[in-house]
């Protein structure tokens, strides 16, 4: 057989083989790596600094997390405290403190905190390796990092006071080490948001150039209130004057005050007014998808409610009513917080024409309830952060509204302040003036205190009546210590046998969160 | 030099005059001599006279023949030996050859001198069949060279000059090619054997080849003969019950459908589950369906780790590797045609009541004017009024249908010297029983093989397939089968003005979505609502080239493409105010999509062989580079102006939808693959795969996956020949394998994170959000299934027995399931690494060949066992539910919800239900079936009602508590038997399938024997229990509040469960060859008729529809076996078909 060996040397037909092998062996370096051309992907993101402010916008949108969707779990968690009573029955385990590690609703705003923290922790970890963005200048940048800074702050704050000891994740979840981090103890979770609050304070404007950004002011208060939350959540005194300072610091921007009209820190006439350092901003518009919009209605008042889940407590209508203010009329911070049979209309119905309720069924208005007053007299219904400024014709349970959620008003640092100045021994005048400030705006008349536990009474009493509805009353009952007291006073038998101070100082760490990580272990007393 | 000549001559001469009646059979390699003597004389009688230093300076010979004549045979032995022989009377004498000088004393290459050479003769003979009948057609070619010729009618051929020295290669399609050395005869006569199936049956494995005696993995090789004896259209269903653990269920009986291949169990939960099929090298991913059966020469399938790590990913589900038919070199061109004909029988359906029956039962329920029903149908009041306004219709006939299928198959083939080809077309054309059902093929192939050089050869296949498929319409969110038995037997397809009506409230059903408003005229749905089909066009083609380095070293580059194309359309009409229901789309509506999904590859492979001594290497590297791809493309608009529309550009279109999407992946490969023997008793084969794949994260694509198999032939041992067993068990071989092969059953980008989009709100300013949403898993690597096998090969009494044995256990590790993600890193869910599933069974397979006289006849029969267990699937217990996310409106619209359950530790699809026992025959049995407390079980229990039991002893029935195991949908056995059979120009084939130890819930029997609603019932309610009249039923009561007090009628009961075993009888051919005289006459080389009967019989004890439960015609089901394996649902029944057809060849 006359082969090509014979033909030409072996060596040479071999090597032209071989060569011929290694040209289609040696196929381009890239060809496993493959792009999705159907989806928008992070790895052709994060490349401008338009992408970086699309990215903290997200950041932003999370943040309504900590108030959970449909506000089912902020109500119920308000309840607790002794504000509301719970009407529905669902989450009656979690009203009545015999809900388990499966519970949704703390489940809930567990996963939405680190939701927000992981946004956060994707922009920051984004400018970090992407190094060649090209920035308009270096402020820009400094802004962004500020402002992913804040919520990651704001994250481990609630965290640290909601869940005790967690785990402090601080970049985005690639593999196995990542997704398994161990818990933290609860000193180093505040240390967490403090860092965080700090960064954010340092890189933050005072007044940013868009309205509904994080401010220094909101920075500081929260860390402020981050401090004030360590103090007496963790008996460790020395953070009382820490706290002091930051409010203080707020107080001396200039900036802030408290609005004449009470009802403009709840509906859409008057947002992101001198009283707010923080509000979650929320608009109705139906025409775009997935805009965020204020939906506390759909939970409040009959015909407006798809199921009314919480009323306000007789104890707390009660509270309320006790102190008239300089025209002998109730405080408008009760008139504004509740709808009740002697107080302000809603949406133009007088609560004792409510009737069956605001008669708004399937989006058709009509008039009903009960024009002869004849309708119910007793007990009242949530009117804070129903958007009172809407007309009664836009009003229906399945449509949103756009008020803002305020999350930290001015009123909340002047009373935070003479809090903090107080337990640390610090100026009992100071204090008494700040307290002032909010008595003042409520036309109450003026008052002195002679002595630091005087005040406190006076402070915490002003805090129910400021702040009800604001998800403020249960954090700082446990703070305070004055949950179990209060729980006796006023809760309900179930609630007496089952409240126990240590176990329901904190919530549960969700069972899914144990379930896959290893590493995570539950709170001790679940 | 002339004495030498004549001597040999006459030596050959000696040798023809007996040699005619002394034919050999002998297979071995690196033989001694004096063994091979000793076995022919075993076989012929003679005798051997030579001394011992006469073989002294000879080689062991490797020599595979059977059934050639002794002195063919000793030619072969004494080729390139210093010996010679002589025959006489019964006598071979065996001398030493003289080393003479040739005329011009030439050296030859095997070193003895050629004396022949110069020599010129005439050769002349005749080519035969083992049945003693000329070939026509036989290519005899010398050697070497192109010269040749062909057998004529009579197989009588002549050559004339042809040096004395030459060899003669005798070949004809589908049979052995023969080689026979001149050596200065002048009469050559052949007898041409069929090509057999045994142990030197030429496998497969990944990228080379092995004689299957040398096997040493489980490669089964179907008995493709036997597969072309069932008139399929798809190959799949050919390969029903042809190899053993190869399972396949049709999905139903409607044509065109594709089937569901299983090797070895299901050993994973997401991704493909197919095996990767490869035809000619090309990866195809439509599955079999659409290859002409009659284009296939061999299928093998390779179906553990240690043969199929060569494959690497995908191979994890086993391997098909398809051969298609080539020309033969030096044949003329040679044309075959076969065609059938054939009529589907329908179904003849389950037993419903008529009119009359069915307002009896409502009456008995009802009152006899039935004024106890809420809603009750107007149409069944106006029926007990006045019968003779209505008359009956039977629907199940009206759906199904005698269905006409015809298919044809033309191929030419032949080839030169320099090449070969073959060029087929097909058509198939079938309809289904099933009411639109159809399907449609047109098969093109051509492949080619060409000699470029002594050194290059190169080649290509190419084939496309178009298409037609119309599959069985989703009728109001169901198939025809659930409308037929369901609607009112008294309903009419169309009202008295012959316009098609639809039921409504008057005839029972509703507007409300409900199992009664479901019931819909499906006729009309058909005729005057909707239309749609699917046209493929297929296409897969590689070319290669084959280079021989050096001796045993050739280097072979194989391109391929394979494209799938499918474009679909569907098209409502204006339904008209009777038609308003939510389950129908929008008025004159058209949706049109087209669906392309294509893939090359790039092999290079390097392959070694050398044989020294009695050491054998093989030895294959290689390297593959391979991508796929898929592009979509979609559009919808309705209210066009009419409903003939076929444009998306038609006038009136509104709303109009549209979707695309492209994605690809991407694999790269190393591969190597040795196998050793020594002597042919020790046997070991290697295999190795490195592959990447562009789906998995960089620092996590490359998978390395191992194989190994060992293999000992004891029958080539000493000892065996010495014990005698040789003559008993004439091949006999253990093997153990083990193996890792690898899965990436990933989304095509999963490690990629794809962009959240949001609005966030500064200011009542909405502004645009986008962020990476869920967390991403980079570490997500290869699944891995690690499969061990042993097993044995065998072959007994000279090859009449022959089979084997597997017993395997496949572990599926680091299964990649749905994990959670801590909801603190972000949340989601990712592709984890953490199932785990087994799988393990027998195998085994016996064929029995004999022949007694004109009489042949061959047996084969095949059984596997598999067992599945989840060993980790994430959760210890899933329901259907929960796989769909917890969200009971994912579910299809199935009739019974929950009834399976998966189970850490257990099997996949079982049952679990409330257990029942009986009826209880009065009410004081009932009210005896007490609980702890004294409380009734079932306080609502009345004569008539079923008694359930509480297993929990709670003291309740409930569907949480009291669900017990009750067998699994799942066979624990299937088996597959074949027989074939001819006598003189009569044969026969008988194929049959079983499966044993599933169970079935009948669906059927649920659906029809509610006794509530107004849709029609099964005949079995007739029997309903009574106290007095028929207290001995096993009936339940007709109650017509059953739903809110004892709940007969629910779901979760076993009283649906029946056992699932069954033998299907799938193909009888009976055919006949023309004899010789008469296809001379028609001038045909060979021509053959022949009847067979499709699906002859199920041999059941179920009494639904078929045993062989399928999935759905609507195919929305992901998984079925995991949770719906044994629950049929609205699918047609394999049909009974007739069928008559011819081959021939020219």
């Amino acid at each position: 057989m006359k082969t090509l060996i014979e033909i030409m040397p072996k060596c040479a037909h071999s090597i032209l083989t071989l060569l011929l092998i290694l040209l289609s062996v040696s196929c381009s370096k890239n060809f496993l790596d493959l792009k999705n051309t159907n989806d928008l992907t992070s790895d052709n993101f994060f490349k401008t600094p338009r992408d970086f402010e699309y990215a903290i916008n997200a950041v932003y949108r999370s943040a309504e997390g900590v108030r959970d969707d449909d506000r089912q779990h902020i109500n119920v968690q308000q309840a607790r405290g002794g504000e509301s009573d719970l009407v529905s029955v669902h989450n009656q385990e979690f009203f009545n403190y015999t809900n388990d590690v499966t519970n949704a609703l703390s489940g809930g705003l567990y996963a939405n905190l680190y939701h927000l923290i992981y946004r956060a922790n994707t922009v920051l970890y984004e400018m970090d390796v992407n190094k060649d963005v090209q920035w308009d200048n270096e402020r820009q940048k400094e802004l962004i990092s500020a402002q992913a800074y804040f919520f990651r702050g704001l994250g481990y704050f609630y965290l640290a006071h909601s869940f005790g000891e967690v785990a402090i994740v601080t970049t985005p979840a690639f593999t196995e080490v990542d997704r398994t981090p161990v818990k933290a103890t609860i000193p180093e979770v505040y240390d967490q948001a403090i860092a965080d609050l700090k960064l954010a304070k340092a890189g933050l404007d005072e007044v940013p150039d868009v309205i509904g950004t994080v401010s220094k002011g909101a920075a500081t208060g929260f860390l402020g209130k981050t401090y004030l939350y360590r103090a007496s959540y963790l008996s460790e005194n020395e953070y009382y004057a820490l706290a002091a300072a930051e409010f203080k610091e707020v107080m001396d921007m200039g900036i802030y005050g408290l609005v004449d009209d009470y009802v403009d820190n709840f509906t859409d006439k008057n947002e992101n007014n001198i009283e707010s350092l923080f509000e979650l901003q929320y608009l109705y518009a139906p025409e775009l998808d997935d805009v965020p919009a204020q939906f506390r209605g759909i939970t409040s008042v009959p015909g407006i409610a798809e199921q009314v889940v919480v009323r306000p407590s007789k104890w707390l209508m009660e509270t309320m009513s006790t102190e008239k203010d300089v025209n002998g009329n109730y405080d408008v911070r009760y008139l504004e917080t509740v709808y009740f049979h002697g107080g302000l209309d809603l949406f133009g119905v007088p609560y004792n024409q409510l009737c069956g309720g605001m008669a708004v069924v399937d989006g058709d208005h009509y008039e009903g309830g009960c024009p002869d007053g004849s309708g119910d007299t007793t007990g009242g219904y949530w009117r804070k952060y129903l958007n009172v400024s809407d007309d009664f014709e836009q009003v229906s349970y399945d449509r949103g509204a756009s008020n803002n959620e305020r999350i930290l008003r001015y009123a909340d640092i002047l009373l935070m302040y003479a809090e903090a100045e107080i337990k640390s021994e610090g100026s009992l005048a100071d204090a008494a003036a700040a307290v002032k400030q909010v008595r003042d705006r409520a036309h109450l008349s003026d008052k002195t205190w002679t002595s630091d536990d005087e005040l406190m009474t006076e402070i915490k009493h002003q805090r129910i009546l400021e702040f009800t509805y604001e998800n403020t009353l249960y954090f700082d009952l446990i703070r305070w210590g004055d949950l179990g007291a209060a729980i006796q006073d006023h809760g309900n038998d179930v609630q007496k046998i089952s409240y126990n101070p240590v176990k329901h100082k904190y919530f549960p760490l969700p069972l899914e969160d144990i379930l896959s990580n290893k590493n995570l272990k539950q709170n001790e007393a679940w | 030099m002339k004495l030498t000549v004549l001597l040999l001559t006459t030596g050959f001469l000696t040798v023809s005059a007996t040699g005619v009646s002394q034919n050999i059979n002998f297979s071995g390699k690196e033989v001694p001599l004096e063994t091979v003597f000793s076995e022919v004389k075993k076989q012929t009688g003679f005798v051997f006279l030579f001394s011992q230093s006469v073989l002294a300076d000879t080689k062991p010979v490797t020599i595979e023949v059977s059934n050639v004549p002794l002195s063919t045979f000793l030619d072969l032995v004494c080729k390139n030996q210093p010996i010679k022989y002589k025959i006489r009377s019964k006598s071979i004498f065996i001398s030493a050859k003289p080393i003479t000088e040739s005329s011009n004393g030439q050296l030859t290459s095997d070193g003895t001198f050629d004396i022949l050479k110069d020599t010129l003769i005439d050769v002349r003979g005749r080519a035969v069949n083992t049945n003693g009948s000329p070939l026509r057609g036989v290519s005899i070619v010398r050697k070497g060279t192109t010269t040749g010729t062909f057998t004529d009618d009579q197989g009588n051929y002549s050559l004339s000059n042809v040096p004395a020295n030459a060899t003669l290669q005798f070949s004809f399609v589908g049979m052995k090619m023969q080689e026979i050395a001149i050596g200065n005869k002048a009469v050559i006569n052949v007898v041409m054997e069929v090509v057999e199936a045994g142990m030197n049956e030429v496998i497969v494995t990944g990228y080379s080849t092995t004689a299957k005696k040398n096997l040493t993995s489980s490669v089964a090789s179907a008995d493709v003969e036997s597969m072309q004896k069932k008139a399929v259209v798809d190959v799949t269903q050919a390969l029903q019950g042809n190899v053993s653990g190869v399972n396949i269920t049709a999905i139903g009986g409607n044509p065109g459908e594709d089937m569901v291949i299983n090797i070895r169990g299901l050993s994973s939960l997401s991704g493909e589950t197919t095996p990767l099929i490869l035809v000619d090298g090309v990866q195809v991913e439509g599955g079999l369906r659409n290859i002409n059966p009659n284009d296939i020469k061999s299928i093998q399938v390779l179906k553990d780790a240690s043969s199929a790590a060569v494959y690497g990913s995908r191979a994890a589900n086993g391997v098909i590797l398809v051969t298609t038919k080539k020309g033969e070199q030096n044949l003329r061109a040679k044309v075959t045609y076969n065609d059938y004909f054939s009529s589907q029988v329908p179904y003849k359906g389950i037993s419903v009541t008529n009119s009359k029956e069915y307002t009896s039962i409502l009456q008995k329920m009802y009152g006899n004017d039935l004024s106890g029903a809420d809603n009750a149908p107007q149409a069944a009041l106006d029926y007990i009024a006045d019968p003779g306004n209505f008359s009956d219709f039977n629907w199940q006939e009206a759906i199904y249908r005698p269905a006409f299928m015809q298919a044809h198959d033309l191929s030419v083939s032949g080839g030169g010297p320099s090449g070969t080809y073959r060029i087929s077309l097909g058509n198939v054309s079938q309809n289904g029983i099933a009411l639109h059902t159809k399907y449609n093929r047109t098969n093109v192939r051509a492949n080619s093989e060409f000699n470029v050089s002594n050194f290059i050869k190169i080649g290509q296949t190419f084939s496309y397939a178009r298409s037609l498929f119309k599959r069985e319409p989703n009728a109001y969110g169901r198939g025809l089968f659930y409308h037929a038995i369901r609607m009112y037997p008294y309903f009419q397809p169309k009202d008295q003005n012959g316009n098609w009506q639809e039921s409504d409230d008057y005839w029972g059903g509703g507007t409300e979505r409900s199992v009664e408003s479901g019931i819909r005229n499906p006729l009309a749905f058909i005729n005057k609502l909707w239309d749609a089909a699917e046209v493929g066009n297929d296409l897969a083609m590689s070319g290669y080239a084959e280079i021989t380095i050096l001796r045993g070293l050739t280097y072979k580059i194989n391109g391929a493409y394979a494209q799938i194309d499918r474009s679909e359309w569907e098209k409502y009409s204006a339904k008209g105010e009777e038609f308003s229901d939510y389950y129908y789309s929008d008025d004159n509506s058209y949706s049109r999509s087209k669906n392309k999904s294509y893939n090359w590859n790039i092999d290079n492979l390097l392959r070694f062989q050398r044989k020294i001594g009695k050491h054998n290497l093989d030895v294959t590297v290689g390297y593959v580079a391979q991508k796929w791809y898929s592009d979509e493309l979609g559009g919808y608009k309705w209210n066009f102006t009419s409903d003939q529309t076929s444009s998306l550009d038609a006038p009136g279109g509104m709303d109009p939808d549209t979707w695309s999407s492209s994605t690809e992946h991407a694999l790269l490969s190393y591969l190597g693959q040795a196998f050793y023997s020594y002597d042919d008793r020790y046997l070991v084969t290697v295999n190795f795969r490195r592959d990447g794949s562009s789906r998995f994260h960089t620092g996590y694509r490359w998978g390395n996956f191992p194989g190994v198999s060992l293999g000992w032939r004891l029958s080539n041992e000493k000892f065996w020949e010495k014990s005698g067993l040789v003559n008993a068990i004439t091949d006999f071989k253990i093997r153990a394998g083990y193996g890792i092969l690898g899965r990436q059953n990933l989304g095509d980008y999963d490690y990629i994170a794809t962009l959240e989009n949001e609005y966030a709100v500064f200011d009542n300013d909405p502004r645009l959000s986008l962020i990476t949403g869920n967390p991403v898993s980079y570490d997500t690597k290869w699944e891995e299934l690690v499969s061990k096998t042993v097993g044995i090969d065998y072959e007994l009494f000279n090859g009449k027995v022959n089979g084997s044995f597997d017993y395997y256990n496949n572990e599926t590790r680091g299964m990649i399931i749905g994990v959670p993600i801590s909801p603190s890193v972000g949340g989601g869910v990712r592709q984890g690494n953490l199932g785990e599933i087994t799988n393990k069974g027998f195998e085994m397979t016996i064929n029995y060949k004999n022949k007694i006289g004109d009489f042949s006849y061959n047996v084969g029969f095949n059984l596997s066992t598999q067992k599945t267990i989840l060993v980790n699937f994430g959760s210890d217990l899933s329901t259907q539910e929960d796989e769909l996310g917890g969200d009971a409106s994912n579910l299809p619209e199935w009739d019974v919800e929950h009834i399976t359950e998966l189970h850490k530790g257990r099997g996949l699809s079982e049952f679990w239900l409330i257990k029942t026992n009986g009826l209880f025959k009065n009410d004081e049995e009932a009210q005896q079936y007490l609980n702890k407390n004294g409380e009734m079980i079932q306080p609502f229990a009345k004569a008539g009602d079923i008694k359930f039991i509480d297993y929990n002893g709670d003291g309740q029935i409930t569907a949480e508590g009291d669900r017990q195991f009750c067998g699994t949908g799942i066979p624990k056995v299937y088996a597959g038997f074949n027989f074939t059979a001819s006598y003189k120009q009569i044969d026969l084939y008988i194929g049959a399938t079983g499966a044993f130890g599933q169970v079935i819930y009948n669906t059927t029997r649920y659906l029809t024997e509610q006794n509530h609603g107004f849709g029609n019932f099964s005949t079995a309610l007739l029997d309903a229990f009574d106290p007095v009249s028929n207290p001995n039923s096993n009936i339940p009561r007709l109650n017509p509040d059953d739903i809110g007090e004892n709940g007969n009628t629910r779901a979760a009961t076993d009283r649906y469960i029946e056992k699932g075993n069954y033998v299907k009888i799938r193909n009888i051919e009976l055919g006949y060859t023309l004899p010789e005289k008469i296809e001379k006459r028609i001038k045909m080389s060979s021509a053959r008729i022949f009847a067979r009967v499709q699906n002859l019989a199920n041999i059941t004890r179920y009494t639904g529809p078929d045993p062989e439960i399928g999935g759905t015609p609507t195919n929305w089901q992901a998984h079925p076996s995991l949770y719906t394996a044994g629950i049929p649902r609205d699918f047609t029944p394999q049909a009974r078909s007739y069928q008559f057809g011819v081959n021939v060849t020219f």
